[in-house]
């Protein structure tokens, strides 16, 4: 490894897929470096590129992807030209990858052990005992209890967290100068992500290697890397140094990104949320790719495609306005006016809490047992708890708590062992399909994957309309009076009715889904992460849409989620899960503020620590390097 | 418009709807089209060789062999369609429900299933067309049951990726029956599967139909018939080939033509 130069460089690359529709750009002119020891970000949203570029560097592109430019030097070798043969050393030695979904890179018919014992034999050409000796060390260097025993066991025998820790220790066997992190943590639960995020932070103190780091969750770039670079419909907007890009933005689209989120801490009665408008139509040819969704967009936005242009004093910004981006100032996003707004809604709480005599939904001693392989798994135990008219509980765990389980009981979904479901004083402990028209009707949910939630063989018009009829809806003769009032409050367009479901974004879907739901004029609805699958532009607004419906209709909502920031910002009371059981069940603002269960305590700081947002600690030699994106001519 | 020009792509595609298409045309219009009435006997010219009067020859009978291949066409198909129809109605209503229901109905339905398949369909067959007597509605009958646990099978594990989508747990709670969630939300979703699984099930069907005929459970002489004629031929496929190559080539044009489409149905 030399100082000299970068040992990553990707110059003016472009990616494009072959699809149905024709060849569709996935990257275009991406320029990035990496100088050894340095971990540089890459953010976006889905569709934004980023796993493609992380496939791309790695010559992993699926087959109907194609590198159309540019080039991808690694140290001093361009990968484009080589063949499968001379890229597979380099893959193995020099340049490893971590990809989101752990089950998939390991081998579950091989023992953990051995899956990382295999690259020191076929790349080292050491025998069994070494190789062996050299993988516990790499197993306990992720951070895995008792090496020698976890060699011997399966994939299956081990929780995501730790089979994460094994891909990380496999990625991480030849010592290699560039890792590349494709959403390391996503599906992992929040406990879990931030001990994995710790032993990156651990292991950049002991390699040197380049990292790229790919992610849609802001927090955690930030809190790994020192540069990032924000890619938008495969181009890059912004890039330049973390702390700077994501304190003071200079492109639209960066500063959007950052105004979306859910501010930790903060409630919905002191804020609202700032959506960035729907991504749905795309620009006219030659203009800026975001101006349609641009807030500070200008007529020369639609006439000419802006460059990378040098902003502030680190940055690079895609915007022909990024002086007065910056000049319009950091999206007004801060722990610091949350813990205010805590205060201030905590007291509002506490009278909705203690309002238990017209409660809308009363569960008594809710119990599920599953039976797996002969043994009972208590998925709920004696579950109770009250939600009062109007009210949002949210119910919050990791996966495996059981509260997708406790959801589909009160549901009808699922037939609870013991215990009662009351609805409007109305016992309707049964399934679904035995209780009244009246019951369902004022019961309805909204699930967590958008592309399940409709049926992608009937129109959206079909789908609305059996909901209103099986469910006795009001007049049938004002159906269609009522279909179109309601796609107006979902923000959807008339012509949507005639589409099908796979025509729609995943925001679209989850909107016609909560019509679906708010078309009988329901009571209580579940939502069930109801926001976890969707971009976080597309949340805001999808959470701004269901505080809206919620105050109008007057109903109350059990809101499930492992995003404890959603769930503070919605909730007015809250139902921590653990292994089944309630842990804890108070006013939203008690639970956050002083939580009386060690798990809650846990659970809250993980998160604490994520949107700390320092940069974790860097190694020890940070190299100057001449890294800065080159300026393309603005013609 | 645009499925015609992809077929320009495939020429075999193209070829083997173009069999089929002929064949169902002869199976219509044959009366028209036949020189010679099928059962038509000419004693004096028997087991003469293909020529211009008679295009195929003639069989022990001195009957025109082409105009018997064509005769023979109907049946077939007739009883082959019917029997595959039935056969995948029967099959996808026992995959949908035991996909769905799960639990006892999905274990009795579908060890019922392996048990009926742990026998060879033409024994089963011949037992009970044996005892049932020979006709054609028995014939339908019998394949279509033979047929119908492959079908079941395919479709339950097709059903079974759907099942847990949130659509149906959507439906559930909007309390529709499970007739219609059957029916209505699930069905429409593997349509793409059943129409490969009939095309499959057809081709079999036919080779089921021609060996049946063959073993004389099916179509009953002196009816032109393709695996009838093959047996009836076999005595003297050695002085006579084209008694026994006429009909075996016409049931294979069709197997094969049908499988090609299936093929492309299925990528």
């Amino acid at each position: 490894m030399t100082e000299a130069g970068p040992v990553l460089q990707v110059e003016d690359l472009s990616v494009d897929y072959r699809t149905g529709a024709g060849l569709v750009a996935a990257i275009r002119g991406v320029s990035l470096a990496i100088a050894s020891g340095e971990a540089v970000g890459l953010v976006g949203e889905s569709g934004s590129g980023k796993t493609t570029l992380g496939m791309a560097i790695m010559r992993y592109l699926p087959a109907n992807g194609q590198i159309t430019g540019g080039c991808i030097r690694y140290q001093d070798t361009d990968l484009v030209p080589l063949t499968q043969r001379e890229l597979s050393r380099i893959r193995g030695n020099h340049i490893a990858m971590v990809y989101q979904d752990p089950s998939g890179a390991l081998n579950p018919s091989l023992r953990a052990g051995e899956q990382i014992a295999e690259v020191y034999r076929a790349h080292l050409g050491l025998n069994r005992d070494e190789a062996r000796g050299r993988a516990e060390g790499m197993l306990e260097l992720v951070g895995l209890p008792e090496p020698h025993r976890a060699y011997d066991r399966y994939p299956h025998q081990f929780s995501g967290g730790q089979k994460q820790r094994i891909v990380i220790s496999m990625a991480l066997a030849m010592d290699p100068n560039l890792l590349i992190l494709d959403e390391p943590t996503t599906g992992l639960d929040v406990t879990v992500e931030s001990d994995i995020m710790q032993l990156f932070a651990d292991l950049r103190a002991k390699t040197s290697a380049a990292i790229l780091f790919i992610s849609h969750d802001i927090g955690l770039v930030a809190s790994v890397c020192e540069r990032v670079g924000v890619l938008y419909r495969g181009e890059l907007v912004e890039t330049g140094d973390t702390e700077g890009v994501f304190t003071h933005p200079t492109n639209p689209y960066t500063r959007g990104l950052l105004a979306c989120r859910v501010p930790p801490g903060v409630s919905k009665d002191s804020r609202r949320l700032e959506p960035l408008p729907s991504g749905d139509t795309d620009a006219p040819v030659g203009a800026c790719l975001f101006e349609p969704r641009c807030a500070f967009r200008k007529p020369r936005c639609r006439e000419q495609h802006p460059a990378l242009y040098p902003a502030g004093s680190s940055q690079h910004s895609r915007c022909f306005f990024h002086e007065e981006v910056a000049r319009a100032g950091p999206p007004t996003v801060t722990a610091s006016d949350g813990r205010a707004a805590v205060t201030g809604d905590g007291a509002a709480t506490g009278d909705g809490a203690a309002a238990g005599d017209g409660a809308l939904l009363e569960v008594r001693g809710l119990r599920k047992v599953f039976r797996a392989q002969g043994r009972d798994l208590v998925a709920v135990a004696d579950a109770a708890f009250t939600l009062g008219p109007g009210r949002i509980l949210g119910i919050v765990g990791e996966s495996g708590s059981g509260k997708t389980t406790l959801a589909r009981m009160i549901a009808g979904l699922e037939v609870p062992d013991d215990g009662e479901v009351i609805l409007s004083g109305v016992d309707v402990t049964k399934p679904a399909n035995k209780r009244s028209v009246a019951s369902r009707r004022s019961l309805q949910m909204v699930f967590q994957h958008p592309d399940g939630t409709l049926n992608p063989s009937h129109r959206i018009r079909q789908i609305l309309r059996r909901q209103m009829r099986k469910l006795d809806a009001g007049d049938v003769a004002r159906h269609d009076e009522t279909l179109a009032e309601l796609l107006r409050a979902v923000q959807l367009a008339p012509e949507h009715l005639d589409a099908r479901p796979r025509e729609l974004s995943g925001g679209q879907q989850q909107r016609v889904a909560i019509a679906r739901a708010f078309c009988t004029g329901p009571q209580l609805v579940i939502l069930d992460e109801p926001t976890s699958s969707l971009d976080v532009s597309v949340q805001a607004a999808i959470l701004n849409l269901l505080i809206d419906l919620q105050r109008r209709e007057q109903a109350s909502y059990l809101l499930i989620s492992h995003d404890l920031a959603v769930v503070r910002y919605l909730a007015d009371e809250i139902l921590v899960m653990h292994d089944g059981e309630i842990v804890e069940y108070g006013p939203a603002a008690d639970v956050f503020e002083s939580p009386q269960d060690p798990y809650t305590r846990t659970l809250l700081s993980a998160v604490t620590a994520r949107v700390g947002q320092a940069p974790l600690a860097a190694p020890a030699t940070q190299p100057e390097t001449a890294d800065e994106p080159r300026m393309p001519d603005p013609a | 418009m645009r499925h015609v020009r992809a077929l320009r792509h495939s020429p075999g595609v193209a070829m083997a709807l173009l069999v089929l298409l002929v064949w169902v045309v002869i199976a219509v219009f044959w009366p028209q089209l036949v020189p010679y009435g099928p059962t038509e006997q000419e004693l004096t010219s028997r087991y003469e060789p293909p020529s211009a009067q008679h295009w195929l020859g003639t069989d022990n009978l001195g009957r025109d062999i082409f105009s018997r291949i064509l005769a023979g066409s109907r049946s077939v198909l007739i009883v082959s369609v019917a029997s595959t129809t039935l056969g995948v109605a029967i099959g996808t209503a026992i995959g949908l429900c035991a996909a769905f229901y799960r639990g006892k109905v999905d274990e009795l339905l579908m060890r019922s299933l392996d048990l009926l398949m742990a026998f060879p369909i033409i024994v089963i067959a011949s037992v009970v067309l044996a005892m049932l007597g020979p006709s054609r509605l028995n014939l339908v009958v019998v394949i279509a049951v033979m047929l119908a646990p492959y079908n079941a099978r395919v479709v339950r594990s097709a059903v079974l990726s759907w099942r847990d989508r949130d659509f149906v747990a959507a439906a559930r709670m909007r309390g529709e029956s499970g007739a219609f969630i059957l029916f209505r939300e699930l069905l429409p979703n593997i349509v793409g599967t059943l129409n490969v699984e009939y095309t499959l099930r057809l081709a079999l069907s036919i080779f089921a139909v021609a060996t049946l005929s063959f073993l004389g459970f099916g179509i009953q002489p002196p009816t032109p018939d393709w695996g009838l004629m093959v047996s009836e031929g076999r005595p003297f496929y050695q002085i006579a080939p084209w008694v026994v190559v006429a009909p075996a080539a016409a049931i294979a044009s069709l197997i094969v033509a049908i499988n090609v489409v299936a093929q492309k149905l299925r990528s």
